[in-house]
C-alpha cells in the first residue's frame, strides 16, 4: 500500500484539478449567476432602471486607463450606455449598461469586463475592471473623428469583428475579433470608414452611439 | 466510486522486485519520460485553450488575484517544510531524525501540491500559458514544469530501483520550480499591491 500512495496522490491531484476544471467550465457565461455561490467581488450587473435622469444627454468619450493598460470608449445617449474595453493585443470587450445621474455602470455580457464611473459633459472618470485587475481611467468627451467604431464583415463564413477606439489625439486603438479568435486591427481611417479592408472582403464600418446594441448573444 | 464491495487489496507479498534489480535507470527515465508528457501537456492546454477571462468567481476565489497569491504562499511555506524534513531524513541537517518525519514530509508535500491546484486551474483555464513579458513567461514555463517534475517525484518514489539520487534531484526540482512559481506570482502582487486579502 505504501508503495502505492505516491499514486494515489497523483490521482488526487489530477481530480481535485479536473473538478475545478469542471466547475469553471461549468460556472462559464453560458449559466453564469446559477453557478457563481461566491459573490462577483466587482461588476454588479447594471441596474435594469435608472433611478435618476441621466446628467448628459448624448456624448461620447474616450481615454485610457491610468498606466495605458487599455483604452476605453463610452457612447451615452439618454439613460443608455454602450462602451468598448481594448488594449489592442488580447483584451476587448463590448459593454452595455445604464446612466443615472452623474454615474454610469456598464459590463459585458459575461460580465468579466465592467466600468463605472461618473460623467459629465466635459469627462468621465472612474474604474474599468478586466478579470481580476482594475486600472482608473479618465475619457474626454470626444467629437467626431474621434469615438468609437464598430466593423463587421463575413471573411469566408467566419465572422469578423473589429472594434476601433479614435482618441482626440487621432491614434487609434482596436482589435479583431474573427470567429474567437483575436488579431490586430487594420487601420481605420474615420474619413473613409467604407475603406477598410480584411483579405479583400470589404468591412461595414459604423459609428456607434448610446443607443445601439454591441452585446451579441 | 467502485461499489461497496471492497476490491483485494492488491497482495503484496515477498517483494519480487528487490532482488531482481532490472536496469537502475529504467524507473527514473519512465518516470522522467511521463513527467515530460505532463508538462508538455499542460503547455498545450495552456497555449490551445483559449483564455477565458471569466472563470474567477468560482470555487473559493471570491478575492481573486489575492486568494491566490496566499494559496501560493501557503504551498510555498510548506515547501520550505518539504526542504527542511527532506534535509533532516537525509542527514544534512545534524539533529536524530524524529520518528514522524517521514509523515510531516509526505503530508506537508500532500497538502502543499493540493492548495496549488485551485491556483493552477485558474493560471490554466482563465489566463493560459502566455509569453508577453518575461516574468509571465518564466511564470508558465515553470508552472507546466512543476506539474510534469512533481509527478516524476512521485513516480521515482514507487522505484526502489531508482538511482539514489533521483529522488534528491527530481524533489529538489519541484522545490525550485515551485520557489521560481512563487516568486514571479505572489511575490510579485505583493510587491505591485502590497500585502493585501
Amino acid at each position: 500500500m505504501k508503495r502505492y500512495a505516491p499514486l494515489l496522490t497523483i490521482l488526487a491531484v489530477a481530480v481535485f484539478g479536473g473538478v475545478l476544471l469542471a466547475v469553471n467550465s461549468a460556472g462559464d457565461p453560458a449559466n453564469q449567476g446559477a453557478a457563481a455561490p461566491a459573490a462577483s467581488p466587482t461588476a454588479p450587473d447594471p441596474p435594469p432602471t435608472s433611478d435618476a435622469p441621466p446628467a448628459v444627454d448624448e456624448v461620447v468619450y474616450a481615454g485610457r486607463s491610468a498606466g495605458d493598460e487599455v483604452t476605453v470608449a463610452i457612447a451615452v445617449s439618454g439613460g443608455r450606455a454602450v462602451g468598448y474595453v481594448c488594449d489592442g493585443a488580447a483584451i476587448e470587450a463590448w459593454l452595455e449598461g445604464t446612466v443615472s445621474g452623474a454615474e454610469v455602470r456598464l459590463a459585458s455580457g459575461d460580465g468579466s469586463v465592467s466600468v463605472t464611473g461618473s460623467l459629465d459633459e466635459t469627462a468621465s472618470l472612474g474604474t474599468v475592471s478586466v478579470a481580476e485587475r482594475e486600472w482608473s481611467y479618465a475619457a474626454d468627451a470626444v467629437e467626431a473623428p474621434a469615438g468609437l467604431y464598430e466593423g463587421r464583415a463575413d471573411v469566408r463564413g467566419v465572422a469578423n469583428r473589429i472594434g476601433w477606439i479614435v482618441l482626440d489625439d487621432g491614434s487609434q486603438v482596436g482589435l479583431l475579433d474573427a470567429g474567437g479568435r483575436t488579431g490586430p486591427a487594420p487601420p481605420l481611417d474615420p474619413a473613409d470608414p467604407d475603406g477598410v479592408e480584411i483579405d479583400g472582403v470589404p468591412v461595414a464600418v459604423t459609428t456607434v452611439g448610446g443607443d445601439d446594441e454591441v452585446i451579441t448573444p | 466510486m467502485s461499489g461497496p464491495s471492497a476490491a483485494p487489496a492488491p497482495a503484496d507479498p515477498g517483494v519480487p522486485d528487490r532482488g531482481v534489480r532490472p536496469p537502475r535507470l529504467a524507473g527514473l527515465l519512465i518516470a522522467v519520460a511521463a513527467g515530460t508528457l505532463v508538462s508538455v501537456g499542460l503547455g498545450v492546454y495552456g497555449r490551445a485553450h483559449e483564455p477565458a477571462f471569466f472563470a474567477f468567481n468560482v470555487a473559493g476565489f471570491s478575492s481573486g488575484t489575492a486568494a491566490k497569491a496566499w494559496l501560493a504562499t501557503i504551498a510555498f511555506l510548506l515547501a520550505l517544510v518539504q526542504l527542511v524534513s527532506a534535509m533532516v531524513m537525509y542527514g544534512r541537517i545534524r539533529v536524530a531524525a524524529p520518528s514522524w518525519i517521514g509523515g510531516l514530509h509526505r503530508w506537508s508535500g500532500r497538502v502543499a501540491v493540493l492548495v496549488t491546484v485551485p491556483v493552477a486551474v485558474h493560471c490554466l483555464y482563465a489566463l493560459g500559458f502566455q509569453g508577453g513579458e518575461p516574468r509571465v513567461l518564466v511564470h508558465s514555463l515553470a508552472g507546466c514544469l512543476f506539474y510534469g517534475a512533481f509527478v516524476a517525484k512521485m513516480l521515482v518514489l514507487t522505484r526502489p530501483d531508482a538511482p539514489r539520487w533521483a529522488l534528491p534531484a527530481v524533489g529538489g526540482a519541484v522545490f525550485t520550480l515551485l520557489t521560481a512559481l512563487w516568486f514571479t506570482s505572489s511575490v510579485w502582487f505583493f510587491g505591485t499591491s502590497g500585502l493585501s486579502f
